[in-house]
């Protein structure tokens, strides 16, 4: 009866031997040469289980305890030494300097006056206006006198003209578009209009011989200077933030009446004075007003049964205001640098 | 546009309030007000010195030694370096003044001789820009007295910005009406004395020819001067005007000239009248008459400028010739000077487009234009010059004439206009009482006339003043209500959402999606003026007929000109990766419609140029910079996902289908390797190398690689589909083959694709080998294959007969042999 209790016996010599150099094994390779050795197909393990046949059948089933559990402590002992080689190893491995930088693409951006524009006709469209367009050359009829200006007038001078030929201009302003659509559609007329304009200025800080604008007309019956108040109040509190308070102060432009200019406070020094808003506490941002008769009237539209209002607005000025730039001509110059800073 | 607060004050006692708040009453109700300036401050210690004799300087050929006195006998020394006269008044600055300039005084040694304080000249004391001389003062200020109070500073002065609609408010009486709570109710002139203020004139009056007081007027044509009024005055002593009318001018950064010229000044500031006195002894008949200009006739101006006349000019003119361009300047010959002791006094009403082409011609713009080009008041001429005579009377004396002249038609009616307090409520969204209506207008000359109804919809009948010619309609009147009411009063209303019937135009669709496809590829969006640099317009490009300079003196043809300057730019910066685009419009010449024919042909493009490293530099490897077939991966990128269209190499006889596309331009900055962007048979765009002689890059600038299209190709209608996903196994396969190098890689791929079973999900060639086995003139290419069916597992069978066919037909078709190793 000595052979089941050796048998038992040499599987727990075994276990206890195969613990303790797994435990010891320093490397993986040591490691994987144990677990050859001791749990391998041909292993000491597998060598002393081909042995089990030989044991009287009584005795099998405590040979077969003993068996399983020596291969399960082996097994469980070898997979968390494993693990604790790999993690030392992978330690050892990430040499690396974690702290370089990756491997990046380039960035793209889109034009910080492009943004402003975007934002600014995302808000009136969602008060039903579209987004339309007018050519760039312009005939004086558009430019001038469908807009109720007068040539050869003090009030032409308002806008300094470049010309291609007798009677065509690059427009000097987005107004033209409000003839032309009204021309065309009869009211309900709703529409923002981005653009490029010119005006003999040479560039400085503050001006640019072509220049974005963004033009907008609202035609309806039933349209009055408080709608229109209050739609250019909703659209400052909206772009400026709520805390921005908006004031109408009279003006003139030959297309409108009455005509307002539109001052925000100003969002540096909340009102106070400083050098943004020359002291005053305001910044001017668009000429607006409630659209001319006579507009409607060369347009062929009854100024007695519709009114409306229309406004304009310097996008690039705008712009500058939003993201702090001082100099109108960065925007033209296509630095990269300047421009990458608007991803 | 200046205007003098203290004035204002005179003109309207009623007016309260500091100058910053009736600055903002104005801003608020009727013009802005860009900037208040202070006059008369930092001068309280200077005072009025008479000079008692003057020395020379023994240690100074410049320099004289002055003894002056201020209200005491005791002399003072002063050192001047300006001639000065001895019995005349001068401004003195005692030791220890400090000037606004800055300039701090004190008793200090001129060359061996003290000089206790400085006499002063219009700069240091903030009265003006001349540094010339020192400043003679009025001859009716006392010696000691402090000049500041006896000038009645300080002042303050509001700088308007004038719109062209009230041009009434470039007089002092009009701004004080607006300023004032009574309105027109609050105001007075004030009196120039008794005396002066009893004079009257008698008026003697014609249509076009009068002559009276020994001067005859003739207006020979109405169109160029619709009233023109004259007063004789004789015996005038012509000398310094009186401190307080000095000052008044002095205020509004006027230099005095002497009493008579003073005199129509004051009475231009006062009333917006421009004046114009001659010195009748100079007059020619004495006779005066407003003619068109004589081709290649002659007159200088009091500005010293000779002008050469033609028949655009409206000139002044006695029986010799040109005296004066009519409404813009007097001239030299005829001028007051301090002999003159007879004065013909001139009041007008010039034509504002005659007077506007008048300067225009002349290069001058003057206060006397500024105010006729926006048309003056036709009703108060007679006030206006005689309120003048009676102010030359008072402070030059003489006699005028009571006989005066007035030529022209008289002033008709009055204009009535209608408000219907309907119209009102429409165009306001606010209901006003007829009674709120009248109490807002009538205080600033809008009086009630008869004959007003008491409907709603009745209009309310109200004069125009004369001096508001802007006022033509009933809107006008409505815009009169909405600004005195307070544009900020109109509250309450809610912001409201309205149909539009307008469609938005698709352009902006477009430009949306360039816009993405480009950034996501790592392209910062440049924006342009317009303009073609120099060297960088097209052939043809459209001229400008006033640019600003002669290096921006005409339209770009294409975006590319706009873009290699951007480049540029960077590359002088030393920044060598450079990835723009830009959106915009390239103008050719010959719209040709029947709007203008001369209106320039308008194409909205996307262009791009990129330059230099294919990825920011990186430690983990070298970079490659952008090349051909980034470029050209770019090329097929915006093809694809834009245009709907292919992208072909340019062949040799593209160049009339690309001129006839009108992207000649574009094709001008390309060379080398190129290509078309099509679609729908039509050259759509083009990419490619920019020739190196395009670009003015430093020796370590990479490539330039560039590209342009037509935003009107860009699809809108894409709608992306969705293909089923196939659940069954894909079969990958590869095929290297050695064929002919004329055998292009696309004609290679067509044979491929027509050998290819339905199944076949993808190819695309990987790997492209020349030299070392392969024989001369041949090269080695290899394809991977991905086949998948929708709706079954691929057999290995299926799928080697499938690449057996390719095969075969390589070989066949395409002299194609396949590579084994
Ligand atoms: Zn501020």
């Amino acid at each position: 009866m000595t052979e089941p209790v050796q048998l038992v016996d040499a599987l727990k010599r075994i276990e206890a031997d195969g613990l303790a150099s797994i435990e010891a094994a320093d490397s993986l390779e040591a490691l994987e040469a144990l677990r050859v050795r001791f749990l391998g197909r041909s292993g000491d393990l597998a060598g002393m289980l081909s042995r089990i046949g030989q044991a009287p059948p009584e005795d099998r089933r405590a040979i077969g305890q003993a068996a399983n559990t020596a291969k399960r402590r082996l097994q469980e002992a070898h997979t968390s030494r494993l693990a604790a080689l790999e993690s030392a190893e992978s330690a050892g491995v990430a040499q690396a300097d974690l702290t370089m930088p990756g491997r990046r693409a380039w960035e793209g951006g889109v034009h910080p006056v492009t943004r402003v524009i975007d934002e600014i006709c995302e808000i009136f469209r969602e008060l039903g206006f579209s987004k339309v367009r007018g050519p760039e050359a312009e005939t004086e009829w558009y430019n001038f006198q469908a807009l109720n200006i007068p040539l050869e007038h003090p009030a032409a001078d308002m806008w300094d003209t470049f010309y291609l030929a007798d009677g065509v201009v690059l427009r000097s302003h987005t107004s033209p578009v409000q003839a032309r659509i009204m021309e065309t559609h009869e009211p309900p007329v709703r529409v923002v209009v981005p653009g490029l304009c010119y005006r003999r200025d040479p560039f400085d800080p503050t001006h640019a011989p072509a220049f974005e604008q963004i033009e907008g007309l609202a035609v309806d019956e039933g349209i009055d200077f408080v709608e229109f108040r209050s739609t250019i109040e909703h659209f400052v509190h909206r772009f400026f933030g709520r805390e921005t308070t908006a004031r109408f102060r009279p003006a003139y432009f030959p297309f409108t009446e009455p005509s307002a200019e539109v001052d925000v406070s100003c969002h540096m020094c909340g009102g106070s004075g400083c050098s943004t808003c020359k002291g005053t506490g305001w910044i001017e941002i668009m000429g607006s007003g409630m659209v001319h008769p006579a507009v409607f009237e060369a347009v062929g539209y009854d100024p007695e049964r519709y009114t409306g209002y229309a406004f304009g607005m310097g996008s690039a000025r705008i712009a500058m205001l939003r993201y702090g730039i001082p100099d109108i001509r960065l925007f033209y110059e296509g630095d990269a640098r300047f421009l990458a800073q608007f991803r | 546009m200046k205007v003098s607060v203290n004035w204002l004050r005179e003109l309207a006692p009623g007016i309260d309030g500091s100058p910053e708040e009736l600055a903002d009453h104005l801003s608020m109700t009727a013009v802005a007000v860009d900037e208040i300036h202070r006059v008369g401050a930092g001068i309280e210690s200077v005072v009025v010195a008479r000079v008692e004799e003057t020395t020379a300087h023994p240690d100074a050929d410049r320099l004289n030694l002055a003894s002056i006195t201020v209200g005491t006998d005791e002399p003072i020394g002063v050192v001047v370096g300006a001639p000065v006269r001895a019995g005349a008044l001068y401004p003195h600055a005692p030791p220890g003044t400090t000037l606004p300039d800055g300039l701090k005084i004190g008793a200090r040694k001129i060359r061996g001789e003290t000089s206790h304080g400085m006499l002063c000249s219009e700069r240091e004391l903030g009265l003006g820009w001349d540094h010339s001389g020192i400043l003679e003062l009025p001859p009716d200020l006392v010696p000691g007295e402090p000049l500041a109070e006896a000038l009645g500073f300080p002042d303050h002065v509001l700088e308007l910005d004038l719109t062209p609609n009230r041009a009434d408010l470039a007089g002092h009486l009009a701004v004080a009406r607006e300023l004032a709570p009574e309105g027109g109710a609050g105001l007075v002139l004030p009196s120039f004395g008794s005396s002066a203020d009893a004079w009257k004139p008698t008026w003697i009056d014609g249509a076009s020819d009068v002559s009276a007081a020994g001067v005859r007027v003739i207006i020979e044509d109405p169109e160029r001067c619709s009233r023109f009024l004259g007063i004789v005055i004789r015996g005038v002593r012509v000398g310094p005007s009186p401190a307080w009318l000095a000052a008044r001018l002095w205020a509004l950064g006027g230099r005095p000239i002497n009493n008579v010229v003073d005199a129509t000044n004051y009475a231009m500031h006062e009333l917006n009248h421009p004046l114009h006195a001659y010195d009748l002894a100079t007059l020619r008949g004495p006779e005066v008459r407003v003619r068109a200009g004589r081709g290649g006739e002659r007159l200088r101006t009091l500005d010293g400028e000779e002008h050469v006349l033609s028949e655009v000019s409206s000139v002044i003119a006695d029986a010799d010739g040109a005296i004066g361009l009519a409404g813009v300047m007097g001239g030299e010959g005829t001028e007051v000077s301090p002999t003159t002791t007879d004065v013909f006094l001139e009041c007008a009403v010039f034509d504002p487009l005659r007077t506007r082409r008048t300067a225009r011609r002349a290069g001058l713009s003057t206060d006397a234009s500024y105010r006729f080009e926006r048309g003056v008041d036709r009703t108060d001429v007679e006030k206006a010059i005689t309120r003048c005579a009676r102010l030359i009377l008072a402070t030059a004396g003489g006699r005028a004439e009571e006989q005066a002249v007035r030529v022209g038609p008289p002033p008709g009616e009055r204009i009535v206009l209608g408000l219907r307090p309907s119209r009102v409520r429409q165009v306001l969204g606010r209901s006003f009482e007829r009674e709120e209506l009248t109490g807002l207008l009538a205080p600033i000359g809008f009086e009630p006339a008869n004959g007003s109804g008491k409907a709603d919809d009745t209009p309310l009948r109200l004069y125009v003043p004369g001096w508001r010619n802007d006022v033509t309609r009933e809107i006008d009147l409505v815009e009169e209500v909405a600004r005195r009411h307070g544009y900020n009063r109109f509250e309450g209303g809610a912001f409201a959402v309205r149909p539009s019937s307008v469609p938005d135009d698709p352009a902006w669709d477009r430009a949306e999606r360039v816009r993405r496809l480009f950034v996501a590829r790592g392209f910062l969006e440049a924006r342009s003026a317009s303009f073609a640099t120099g060297r960088r317009a097209g052939p043809d490009a459209v001229e400008l007929r006033n640019p600003l300079s002669a290096e921006e003196a005409r339209l770009r043809t294409d975006l590319i000109a706009s873009l290699l300057d951007r480049l540029e730019y960077n590359l002088a910066r030393g920044r060598r990766d450079v990835r723009l685009f830009e959106i915009g419009t390239a103008f050719a010449a010959g719209r040709d419609d029947e709007e203008s024919p001369a209106l320039p042909l308008e194409d909205l493009r996307a262009a791009f140029v990129v330059t230099g490293g294919r990825e920011p530099e990186h430690w983990g490897g070298e970079t490659a910079d952008v090349g051909l077939w980034d470029l050209k991966g770019l090329a097929e990128e915006v093809a694809e996902d834009l245009l709907g269209a292919g992208v072909t190499p340019i062949l040799p006889d593209a160049a009339e289908r690309i001129a006839e596309a009108g992207l000649g331009p574009v094709a001008r900055w390309l060379e080398g390797e190129a290509f078309e962007l099509e679609g729908q048979g039509r050259v759509v765009g083009l990419a490619g190398r920019v020739m190196a002689s395009a670009v003015d890059a430093p020796r370590w600038a990479a490539p330039v690689w560039a590209g342009e299209f037509r935003l009107t190709a860009v699809r809108l209608d894409e709608q992306a589909a969705f293909a089923p996903l196939s659940p069954y196994p894909r079969v990958g396969r590869d095929l290297a083959i050695i064929v002919s190098e004329k055998r292009t890689v696309s004609e290679l791929e067509e044979v491929i694709r027509e050998a290819c079973p339905p199944f076949l999900d993808s190819v695309w060639l990987f790997d492209v080998y020349e030299g070392g086995e392969i024989p001369e003139g041949s090269r080695s290419l290899a394809w991977r294959f991905r086949f998948q069916a929708a709706d079954r597992t691929l057999t290995d069978e299926e799928v080697d007969a499938a690449m057996n066919a390719v095969t075969f037909a390589l070989e066949e078709k395409s002299d194609a042999r396949i590579r084994t190793s």
